[in-house]
């Protein structure tokens, strides 16, 4: 049989390497190094994250940060980072909104918080995806998909500074009713000028 | 009231800041416009963040 023995997975484990898979190439569960020539690393990156998007909000605090020349439907999925600071006495509460639709109830969301007070789950017929509470920050990371012909949608895994808790989780999914490729992305929260510099979005594609 | 908006292009990697200065409430005279499509872009720009912040 044309497999690799488990054995053999959990040696190379063991050493710190990683197993590789080159499709192209038609090896499958190949184990070794991964051999950093032109070659290979064109078509490992056929198969990787694409970085698209680096930013972080500098000069001043923004209301809005605002990415356009997104392709979603080009793009298998879209895998967002963020790391979302506010400075203010007042929380700030941060909609997505997609190619310029700021109708709230064009969108919907669902989720819960988790932390050493309890659980608790909430939903809308909004855009907010989450929430930077007041001189605290809020980092996670979204995923976001729309096969070609549906409504795009988003998963979200959030640690937040709530109130006196210090450490809390935020997980949220985030739906548009529209199916149109989404093309332009807009964080927007409901205080002027309160995501605060420093603040960052890194959006990665599957190619 | 100084809004701020933080733009990106994904395409050109072009970064900057947009500044907005103005007074709220924002008051339309022309009745013909949509209100609507107005909330919905100063919305966007960050320039409100709630309708009461126009007028007709």
């Amino acid at each position: 049989m044309a497999f690799v023995p488990a054995v053999a997975r959990t040696q190379h484990y063991a050493r710190g390497k990683m197993p590789i898979s080159n499709p192209s190439s038609g090896f499958s569960g190949l184990t070794g190094d991964v051999t950093a020539t032109a070659a290979g690393v064109s078509t490992l990156a056929a198969n990787a994250l694409v970085k698209v998007v680096d930013t972080a909000v500098s000069g001043a605090a923004v209301t809005s940060i605002d990415i356009t020349g997104l392709d979603l439907g080009a793009a298998k999925k879209y895998l967002l980072y963020y790391h979302m600071i506010n400075t203010t006495a007042t929380e700030n509460i941060i909609s997505m909104f997609a190619n310029g639709d700021t109708t709230a109830t064009n969108y919907y969301r669902e989720g819960f918080v988790a932390s050493s007070v309890g659980v608790s789950g909430q939903g809308a017929n909004d855009a907010s995806v989450f929430d930077v509470y007041n001189v605290a920050e809020s980092a996670g990371s979204m995923t976001i998909s729309q096969p070609s012909g549906t409504r795009p949608r988003s998963v979200l895994t959030e640690n937040q500074k709530a109130y006196a808790v210090p450490n809390r989780l935020l997980m949220s999914g985030w739906i548009w009713t529209s199916t149109n490729n989404v093309t332009r992305l807009t964080f927007t929260g409901n205080q002027a000028n309160t995501i605060a510099i420093g603040s960052r979005i890194i959006i990665f594609k599957v190619v | 009231m100084l809004t701020r908006q933080w733009q990106i292009n994904a395409m050109t990697g072009e970064e900057r800041m947009m500044n907005v200065d103005i007074e709220l409430p924002i008051v339309i005279k022309e009745k013909s416009i949509d209100m609507n499509k107005v909330i919905s872009v100063l919305k966007l720009k960050g320039i409100i963040t709630n309708e009461d912040d126009v007028k007709s």
